[in-house]
């Protein structure tokens, strides 16, 4: 057990660095653009709910000037020269916007763009977005899923963040049941999740079937499936980053949706004071009702189960430069179950809040300062006739983060950053029978309670310089600091971009990654996911990632990206299933190494009536651990060698819509075995039956594959929005296997499937006040 | 005619690449020897195991998986001669089957470093040690008689029916067994007798299970569980049947607690080579010992 304390000498090196960057960026900040030359900057928003827009493209029409909106909304243009322009707005899902304006020398000009969603009109929206922006925009293997074909992405009439994810290349599952993200090779806990800045540890409900971010409540989703910026860290593998929605500054309004899961429903209005908005949401399933409606028989009852999620966000603008949000987000997963001397009590949950100060500096500096908290909690309290059994596990992270965007000029925009968190990792187990609580720090075999109180300290620098009018390049580090590890690591990150057409790109990124965090759980369920931070028994995890990614644009409104991968894992762990005893975090996992490589192929259309995607993934995964397979290379279970999704959907008319998704994967891999024996303890007879493995997820399992269907009827009741869906899940009633295991209960061994859920076809009714 | 061929010649590619990627189950037969070895502190040294494991298709058969030909022996230091003692072990085919060392009347003792040697008669050597733990005693034994709860729903913790014993200090978990001496005409026991009650099984959670998994669950007459310490109330779920038990509660050596785990914490297709604690090419099991505390037991079906 070692508990760390405040380390103020770190901290003091950490602020000092971080004054170091700000006064370089301050500094420099001063200089103000040329005397002859104007600038542009502001916000681009939502006309229905003067939400800002993330991602809007801004050119200016007849230069090479231009720039988009950062995660706030905000952008920057600079070097202007003098004259009279047309500006253009452009965003997917959005009419394009334009407007004259008169820039005159020395001009500073803040403007703040009003833009309207291609929904309320029935035209076809075209979006011309200037390749001269583009080319600052390195983005590598980044992908935006618009929130509206998110909300048509649906399992059990849910609509959900992960299963739209899911639908991506490269992007695998353990299971159909599971939204865990097996992203390029990386296991789910290397995947940062963020949600308004805070870390969401574990963000399913259901044992993992849904995730709990409510699509009504989210205005942004971002993946970024490797070699992401030096903004990030933290985890090797991918970037998360879901911006939960401001709320309508303009009116008060709602939805309202019944599924089969469950219900939602969600309210947004202005601020009453003006200009800021407020938003809240919520989700529960009833399943409790369903249960009293036909429990009746007290020798068979079934268990209590339910979730709930609640989403909240307030934003005030002070100013024309300020903007407070404070947001908060809480999750709940609990099962209960009682019969014939029996209490078993499972539980999970989050409780994240952040509270965030966004500051304009001029017209070329924009920071973020952000407070956040995030508690994960999850467990299992068990009573068998007194019998009393615990486990539970604990974290607290709060974090202090600041960062910027120095728009220094028309091509070159600096990022800096500082973050540091104290964290809290608490693992409580108690096998010994009563329910005493322990005190921190005990480790007595069956009773144990360890708590590990740690910094981290995190900073980081990072440069976007466009080169001439066809290139870009992207340069930085971020350091980070673990107290109570002792380690400081640098991970240098480099990405570039190469406009070699109008209509080609070639973009390539190298970096290095480390995490601290690891995870013991099992990739089927995610009830019992239990966070290990790194200490001293054992090496922090490393990633490196090389990335070669082409782009184009073949057809109008068409996006297609061929990405190739090579990535590197070392210090990666696999968690002993059988460890009873432990005080160090080596105890507890396997160490080992490994490597996943492969191609990706993504065809994408966001607009337009018809819209979707369409990719194709390639890719090995391999992993060598000592104390595994005799040490021997092995594939994980979740590799898949070939991965093809297609996700269509279809505007008929003003009332009808249609979807389909369609998936086909390689089998994932399985443990097979080569002989029998009877595992006997003295007085045990006949012994349990037991197999001898081959080599480990030596073979595969059938492939996986599946079609979903829905259709929506838009129409209206009492003067406001009403959508009908019906889904179809798993149409030709596919049964693919959760898992394959060897049954030695009888003398003749039998190979027994876990076959996943039949056609299951669900109704689901939106309405929108 | 040439629209139909390219049909099915689209047809045959979309079926071959749906089912392409499945592997046949592996039918090869890998042989490995199975050491399973306990010695019991104050017991004689016996029922030492040597087995084949057999092929995974095809009827399993306890019997011709034993290797009755092994030469078995136990190394020990003798502290009264402070030498070196070999133990010729004998394969023994009725009671306890295994091998056992002819005298019974040699009991194993506390706190002592055993070796195992096994020389297979095609020349492989299997090897092993344990060090046999100290003895314990009961703090509260089980009561002779003991009742089920007449309330079966909630089968509550009756305070009177707690155990406890002895804590050694290097003693973080404890394995308690419970074997059912008699599974037939329960109603004989009651009182008075009711020779029309047969019904000897115990209303617990497991009266839910399919009948294969309760086939499963009722074909063996002995539980095993582990203890965190050295207190337990009474678990209810720990009984199949009414009547004669004897409960036992071990204090395992690691090797034991390794094998335990292997046994009853992993699934069928999840046997664990890192848990085994037996040396020797192509083999793997456990050599192992633990202290015991027994009593014998009777459970009367809730008539009180």
């Amino acid at each position: 057990m070692r508990k760390v304390v405040f380390n103020l000498k770190n901290l003091k090196i950490f602020i000092f660095l971080f004054f170091i960057f700000s006064i370089i960026v301050n500094s420099k900040s001063e200089i103000r653009f040329s005397p002859d030359k104007a600038a542009l900057n502001g916000y681009v928003k939502d006309s229905l709910t003067g939400e800002t827009v993330v991602g809007a493209t801004i050119s200016i029409i007849g230069t090479k000037n231009g720039g988009y909106t950062n995660k706030s909304g905000y952008y920057s243009i600079q070097d202007l020269t003098p004259g009279k322009y047309k500006v253009r707005v452009s965003m997917v899902s959005y009419k394009q916007f334009e407007q004259l304006i008169d820039f005159k020398m020395g001009d500073a000009i803040r403007k703040d763009f009003i833009i309207i969603p291609s929904q309320v009109t029935t035209n076809e929206v075209n979006v011309e977005a200037d390749r001269d922006i583009e080319t600052r925009e390195i983005s590598i293997s980044k992908v935006n899923i618009p929130i509206a074909q998110i909300k048509e992405i649906r399992i059990g009439g849910e609509s959900d963040v992960f299963r739209s994810i899911q639908m991506l290349p490269g992007v695998l599952t353990s299971s159909q049941i599971s939204s865990g993200l097996y992203i390029r090779g990386g296991s789910p806990d290397q995947n940062l999740i963020l949600l308004d800045g805070a870390t969401v540890y574990n963000p399913t409900h259901l044992f993992g079937f849904i995730s709990t971010f409510n699509s009504d409540a989210i205005k942004d989703v971002e993946l970024i499936k490797g070699g992401y910026p030096a903004e990030y860290g933290s985890r090797l593998s991918s970037v998360l980053n879901i911006t939960q929605k401001d709320g309508n500054r303009n009116n008060f309004g709602g939805v309202a949706s019944v599924g089969l899961i469950s219900s939602k429903l969600s309210l947004e209005g202005p601020s009453p004071v003006g200009k800021g908005s407020w938003f809240a949401g919520g989700r529960t399933t009833y399943f409790d009702l369903i249960k009293g409606a036909i429990d009746n028989d007290p020798k068979t009852p079934l268990p209590d189960f339910g979730f709930y999620d609640i989403n909240g966000k307030l934003t005030q603008e002070v100013g024309q430069n300020d903007k407070f949000s404070l947001s908060g987000f809480l999750s709940r997963d609990n099962f209960n179950y009682v019969n014939a001397g029996l209490d078993l009590n499972l539980f999970m949950g989050n409780k994240c809040g952040s509270f965030k100060w966004t500051h304009i500096f001029g017209d070329k500096f924009f920071t973020n300062v952000i407070i956040s908290g995030s508690k994960y909690n999850n467990g299992m309290i068990t009573s068998l006739s007194g019998y009393n059994i615990k486990i539970e596990n604990n974290i607290f992270d709060y974090t202090l983060k600041a960062n910027s965007d120095w728009f220094a000029s028309d091509n070159l925009t600096i990022n800096t950053g500082f973050e540091m968190t104290n964290y809290s990792f608490e693992y409580i187990r108690n096998f010994s029978g009563d329910d005493k609580s322990s005190n921190e720090g005990t480790n007595q075999g069956s009773r144990v309670n360890l708590m590990y109180h740690d910094w981290l300290y995190n900073a980081f620098i990072q440069g976007n310089q466009k080169i001439g009018d066809l290139m870009s390049v992207q340069a930085g580090f971020r350091g980070s600091y673990w107290t109570d590890a002792g380690k400081f690591l640098i991970d240098p990150r480099l990405a570039y971009r190469w406009q070699i057409q109008e209509n080609f790109a070639v973009k390539a990124s190298v970096g290095m990654f480390h995490q601290y965090l690891r995870l013991a759980g099992d990739p089927n369920f995610s009830l019992f996911d239990t966070w290990l931070q790194t200490d001293k028994s054992v090496e922090p995890s490393e990633a490196i990632h090389y990335i070669l990614s082409f782009e184009t644009s073949p057809v109008e409104d068409y996006d297609l990206n061929f990405d190739l991968y090579y990535k590197t894992l070392s210090n990666i762990s696999e968690v002993k299933l059988t460890a009873t005893e432990g005080s160090q975090v080596k105890d507890f996992f396997y160490n080992g190494k490994g490597r996943a490589y492969g191609g990706e192929i993504f065809l994408q259309k966001k607009v337009g009536k018809f819209a979707g995607w369409m990719g194709y993934a390639l890719g090995w995964v391999e992993a060598v651990f000592d104390s595994i397979n005799s040490g021997k290379k092995f594939r994980p279970k979740y590799d898949r060698r070939h991965d093809f999704k297609i996700v269509v959907q279809y505007q008929f008319n003003d009332h009808w819509s249609f979807g389909a998704t369609f998936m086909f994967q390689t089998g994932q891999s399985y443990t097979a075995a080569t002989s029998r024996f009877e595992a006997e303890m003295p007085g045990t007879y006949p012994g349990e039956g037991k197999v001898i493995p081959s080599d480990k997820y030596a073979l595969r399992m059938p492939p996986s594959h599946q079609l979903n269907v829905n259709a929506n009827y838009l129409t209206k009741m009492f003067g406001n929005p009403l959508k009908i869906s019906l889904d179809i899940y798993n149409v030709y009633n596919r049964r693919d296997i959760l898992m394959r295991t060897y049954n030695t209960n009888n003398d003749v061994t039998s190979i027994e499937d876990v076959k996943l859920l039949p056609i299951i076809p669900t109704f689901s009714i939106e309405y929108k006040f | 005619m040439k629209k139909n061929i390219s049909h099915l010649f689209l047809i045959t590619i979309l079926v071959l690449g749906l089912n392409s990627c499945e592997d046949s189950l592996p039918d090869q037969y890998v042989n490995q020897t199975i050491v399973q070895g306990y010695l019991i502190v104050d017991k004689p040294i016996s029922g030492i195991l040597v087995t084949n494991s057999k092929p995974i298709f095809g009827k399993f058969d306890d019997i011709s998986s034993q290797i009755r030909n092994a030469k078995v022996q136990i190394f020990y230091t003798n502290s009264n001669t402070n030498k070196m003692d070999t133990l010729d072990l004998q394969f023994r085919s009725i009671g306890e089957i295994g091998y056992c060392y002819q005298d019974q009347n040699l009991k194993v003792k506390p706190n002592t470093l055993y070796y195992l040697r096994i020389q297979l008669n095609t020349g492989k050597i299997i090897t092993g040690q344990t060090l046999t733990p100290d003895r314990f005693n009961w703090v509260r034994e089980p009561l002779d008689k003991i009742y089920y709860p007449l309330d079966t729903l909630k089968l509550p913790r009756i305070s009177e029916y707690d155990l406890s014993w002895t804590k050694e200090s290097n003693a973080n978990y404890y394995l308690i067994r419970v074997i059912c001496h008699d599974t037939v005409e329960y109603g004989k026991y009651l009182t008075p007798p009711d020779l029309n009650d047969k019904n000897r099984k115990c209303y617990n959670i497991m009266d839910h299970m399919d009948e294969n998994q309760k086939h499963t669950y009722y074909k063996n007459v002995t539980t095993w569980n582990l203890l965190g310490d050295s207190l337990t109330p009474t678990v209810w779920m720990a009984f199949k049947w009414f009547g004669g038990h004897t409960v036992s509660v071990y204090s395992p050596d690691q090797n034991m607690f390794n094998w335990f785990k292997n046994t009853y914490f992993t699934n069928s297709t999840e046997n664990d080579p890192l848990l085994s604690s037996v040396k020797g090419s192509g083999a793997f099991g456990v050599f192992g010992s633990a202290s015991v505390i027994e009593k014998d037991i009777f459970l009367f079906k809730n008539q009180k």
